[in-house]
């Protein structure tokens, strides 16, 4: 269960990106998050694993205060919070299987990552998580030799090798086509249904978090503006949203 | 509200930019003055005609030798007609050149015409007038056709003749004598072979390329190792518990002696292993058991890192970390050691003596062993930095659970004694540096200076909390920033005047060396021990104030240190380096590259950080969200993205260093620049011009070279 509380992020620049946000996100849920740039998505995803500090609110999850965690901890908690990126953020030069061996640093000595070191059992994970996305015949290939659909399922593979309860998914299929947007959305959906991962997406298209997602949260300037089950969007609440020129896309 | 600008106000900012430029042209036309440019000199004859020969002379490098001789042809010539007859002419042997006098007498003074026929093409000849009595004089020849090359010598033409008038010398008293006007012809025989200048031009320029090859290769692991702690993006969002980072202060001396005293020994001891020499078993045992240890400590990979147990085997493997990094390199050394002496064994069974093999081995031994003897002779100091390191990090370990939960006034006593602590020896180290020069004096005042200004915020801080970033005003910023400064201020002069710096800096009176004693306990300078006493007050007060629980930018303090002190060095030329260098290990080859390597580090460590600057951040944010701690990321996420551009930029610098250590001999820091130096004070241009063209076809070859790498890597 992560509990979000009346979790406000105000930047040193002074712009209010969160504006008292209040959540409660049962363990299962696939979790869509739609609203406009600068709408708040990603400052809100990056507030549960920490990468940003709230500046008021509590953010609790399976009874810890991630909020008032402190530098060590909030390393043990990141271990069990997977994250994928718009921009995939993989280490571009270095092999597949090195990214993806990377989601294991959390858990791995220090002392080892000097020697560039993971257990057997980490590499046949690895391996295992890979041929879960499909892409295993990529293993040793470099980051960059692989297409976009195809460098964001090797960020998926990343982030399992946390052996994850909560996936936090910052605009996953922003960078991508129609056709591979839908096939990374269905590996989220699979972790989702198959593993119980817990999964939290930010989307632009509302088309995307319709099909997959179990419940929307809709953020406008900060705000929480909406929060219910994907059908509830009409067209009224689509122009609350996005404002009143704003006409849906589809994406098939 | 903007409101366009009047037209009076238009007038005056146009009136204020012409008066701005009117200024700099005064300022720029000075230029003109004080660099001393001048149309005369450059036309007064003797200097067009220095620079005509000087230039001549550098473009016509001695580069190839041939070996010579002089044939001599003469004819004989009486000084006055009226007496006697004329001298019988000389029958030469059939088809030799005859040289021939017409007349073959005269009074001095007269022109006489000489020819001969059937000489060597384009060889260089000259004449002489010998007297009776066997003195020869160089002659000058009037109205030839050969070209003159030199004075008074002439190259011979294509139909191998030479003729023209020659002046009769006025040598009193020699009438009636018999004199011969000589003509030396100087015939080249055998081939041409470099020449000697040409060989030593090589062996320098093999010396040049090996000196910058060295500055480079030396610079590189030092510069990596700088240029993390110099990248903003790295460092900046290092920051430590407040309490944490003054502890760290407070124990890296500690640290410091106890590595030096106990990690000495396990270096000294694998220092003996590997270089084979006679060691005693007891420390053997203990090294052994604490890498069992270690192994065992880090069987297991995945901790909970929650648990007292845990923590404890985290704090025994750092300590296992520490005895095991100490004895490698310890061990390392000694190897470098045993293989020099092994080497040279080696090679001095090697027959024939001095053959190609030997020479390698002997000259990698001498490697390895050089580099064995650094890890011996800077044994202790390694031992104290790896413990200085290291220790800090454990008691913070231990301490981190107290330091995390004091509240109210133990908060505040124990950041007065951490403060106090930290900041004694924060002064004590400067002051202790301080005592070597008269500039140098200048730093304990800059500490003071920052100490004052921490307890002047801590103080204001605490009676006036400072509102939410986010709400901060310019007038409160600019207050609190105000008040700040005059706390650094005040507690820097303080300091000035406490410490009595001002005699130091216009007498250059360094601090005396009396002793006085702390406590009974030890014994330092009074110097040293006043400016402590400076360091605890306004640590104890900064650190009462503020408590530990702060946050710390360690980071930004360690990005401005590390960034200072690589641009002031980067802004002293490697040549007045060289300077420095050469007093200190004389004149030759190792003192420029000494000076090159200081110079590289700066200036790689500059120009690699500035890449770690521009890296992808992508890559580091997703590391961090996997809970990879802050080493892992950089080794996962940076290091990857850098090795490009760093080995295009080692590239560049190599480069650059062979251009420099050109020049660096001019100052006695070997290479091909000291023999251009001498060549040039010599006036030997002829030679100079061999080094010059030497210099252009390396620099242009490696600048080529470099270029193409470079682009293969960016």
């Amino acid at each position: 269960m992560l509990i979000i509380e009346n979790l406000t992020k105000i930047y040193d620049n002074g712009f209010k990106a969160l504006d008292n946000i209040n959540l409660e996100i049962p363990d299962g849920q696939f979790v869509s998050i739609i609203g406009l740039s600068g709408s708040g998505k990603s400052t809100l995803l990056r507030c549960i694993n920490r990468l940003i500090r709230p500046t008021h609110g509590r953010i609790i999850w399976n009874d810890t205060d991630i909020t008032a965690a402190n530098e060590e901890d909030v390393r043990a908690i990141r271990r069990r919070i997977g994250m994928i990126f718009q921009q995939f953020n993989l280490v571009k030069r270095s092999s597949v299987i090195t990214n993806v061996l990377q989601g294991r640093l959390g858990y791995t000595n220090p002392l080892f990552s000097f020697l560039n070191y993971f257990p057997r059992s980490d590499r046949d994970e690895a391996l295992a998580n890979l041929e879960r996305v499909g892409i295993k015949e990529q293993a040793y290939k470099r980051a960059s030799a692989l297409s976009g659909g195809q460098q964001q399922r090797v960020g998926i593979a990343r982030a399992l090798m946390q052996r994850p309860e909560l996936m936090l998914a910052d605009e996953p299929v922003a960078s991508l086509d129609p056709a591979t947007s839908h096939s990374v959305m269905k590996y989220l959906e699979i972790l989702n249904s198959e593993d119980g991962i817990t999964v939290l997406c930010s989307l632009h298209f509302l088309s995307l978090a319709r099909t997959y997602s179990d419940r929307v949260i809709a953020l406008k300037d900060g705000k929480l503006m909406f929060d219910g089950g994907p059908q509830e969007i009409d067209n009224a609440r689509f122009k609350q949203i996005y404002g009143e020129d704003a006409v849906e896309v589809q994406i098939n | 509200m903007l409101t366009p600008p009047t037209d009076s106000r238009k007038a005056l900012r146009r009136l204020l930019i012409i008066i701005a430029i009117s200024v700099g042209f005064l300022i720029y036309s000075y230029g003109w003055t004080i660099t001393d440019i001048d149309l005369a000199k450059p036309q007064e004859p003797s200097r067009q005609e220095g620079v005509t020969r000087a230039l001549q002379e550098l473009l016509s490098p001695n580069l190839f030798d041939q070996d010579t001789e002089t044939d001599i042809f003469g004819a004989e010539f009486r000084i006055g007609c009226e007496t006697g007859d004329l001298p019988a002419v000389a029958s030469a042997e059939a088809g030799q050149p005859m040289l021939t006098l017409e007349p073959a007498c005269g009074e001095p003074g007269d022109r006489v015409f000489f020819s001969i026929n059937g000489l060597p093409v384009n060889s260089r000849s000259g004449l002489r007038w010998v007297t009776a009595s066997g003195e020869g004089r160089p002659r000058d020849v009037f109205e030839t056709r050969e070209a003159s090359r030199g004075r008074n010598q002439f190259v011979i033409r294509s139909d191998g003749s030479f003729s023209g008038y020659v002046e009769i010398p006025r040598i009193v008293g020699t009438s009636g004598e018999v004199h011969r006007l000589e003509l030396g012809v100087v015939v080249p025989i055998g081939s041409p072979y470099p020449s000697p200048t040409l060989s030593e031009v090589i062996r320098r320029m093999i010396e040049t390329i090996f000196m910058a090859l060295m500055a480079t290769t030396i610079s590189i692991p030092i510069s990596v190792g700088i240029s993390f702690f110099a990248a903003y993006n790295l460092m900046r969002p290092i920051k430590m518990q407040l309490g944490s980072a003054m502890l760290w202060l407070a124990v890296v001396p500690f640290g410091y002696l106890l590595g030096a005293w106990l990690l000495t020994e396990v270096m000294r001891f694998t220092f003996n292993i590997g270089s084979f020499h006679a060691f005693n078993a007891t420390p053997a045992v203990i090294s052994l058991g604490v890498l069992v240890g270690v192994t065992a400590a880090t069987r297991a990979t995945s901790l909970q890192p929650d648990t007292g147990l845990a923590r404890l085997r985290q704090i025994a493997t750092r300590l296992a970390a520490m005895v095991v990094v100490a004895a490698v390199i310890g061990l390392v050394g000694g190897f470098g050691i045993a293989g020099h002496d092994g080497l040279g064994d080696l090679a001095s069974r090697i027959e024939p003596q001095g053959n190609l093999l030997s020479g390698i081995l002997n000259s990698v031994g001498r490697m390895i062993g050089i580099l064995g003897g650094i890890v011996e002779l800077a044994t202790p100091m390694i031992a104290g930095v790896i413990a200085a390191l290291m220790l800090p990090g454990l008691v913070n370990e231990l301490a981190k659970p107290i330091l995390r939960t004091v509240t109210g006034a133990v908060d505040h006593a124990i950041g007065a004694v951490l403060g106090g602590i930290s900041g004694a020896f924060a002064m004590g180290a400067v002051a202790a540096v301080a005592m070597g020069a008269a500039l140098l004096g200048l730093l304990p005042v800059l500490v003071g200076a920052l100490l004052g200004r921490a307890a002047v915020t801590g103080i204001v801080n605490h009676f006036f909390p400072p509102p939410p970033v986010f709400l901060v005003t310019h007038t409160g910023r600019m207050v609190r920033s105000l008040v700040s400064l005059a706390g650094a201020l005040i507690s820097g002069y303080a300091t000035f005047r406490i410490l009595s710096v001002g005699r130091t800096l216009i007498d250059g009176t360094l601090p005396p060396v009396e002793n006085g004693s702390l406590l009974g306990l030890v014994t330092l300078p009074t110097y040293v021990l006043t400016a402590m006493t400076i360091g605890l007050v306004l640590g104890g007060v900064a650190g009462g104030f503020s408590g530990v629980r702060g946050s710390f930018a360690i980071g930004d303090l360690l990005y401005g240190f590390t960034r200072n002190i690589l641009n002031a060095l980067r802004s002293i030329e490697p040549l007045i380096m060289a300077l420095i260098f050469v007093v200190w290990v004389g004149i030759g080859p190792f003192a420029g590259v000494l000076a090159l390597t200081l110079h590289s580090i700066a200036s790689l460590g500059k120009l690699y950080s500035e890449q770690i600057e521009t890296i992808d951040n992508g890559p580091i944010e997703a590391l961090q969200s996997t809970g990879a701690n802050h080493l892992q990321t950089v080794i996962y996420a940076v290091v990857p993205q850098i090795v490009p551009p760093y080995i295009a930029f080692t590239m560049y610098r190599w480069d650059i260093n062979v251009r420099m250590s050109t020049i660096i001999g001019f100052v006695g820091g070997g290479g091909i620049g000291l023999l251009l130096n001498q060549y040039i004070n010599l006036l030997r241009y002829n030679d100079a011009g061999v080094a010059v063209l030497a210099i252009a076809l390396v620099v242009s070859v490696l600048d080529y070279l470099s270029a193409a790498i470079r682009e293969r890597y960016t």
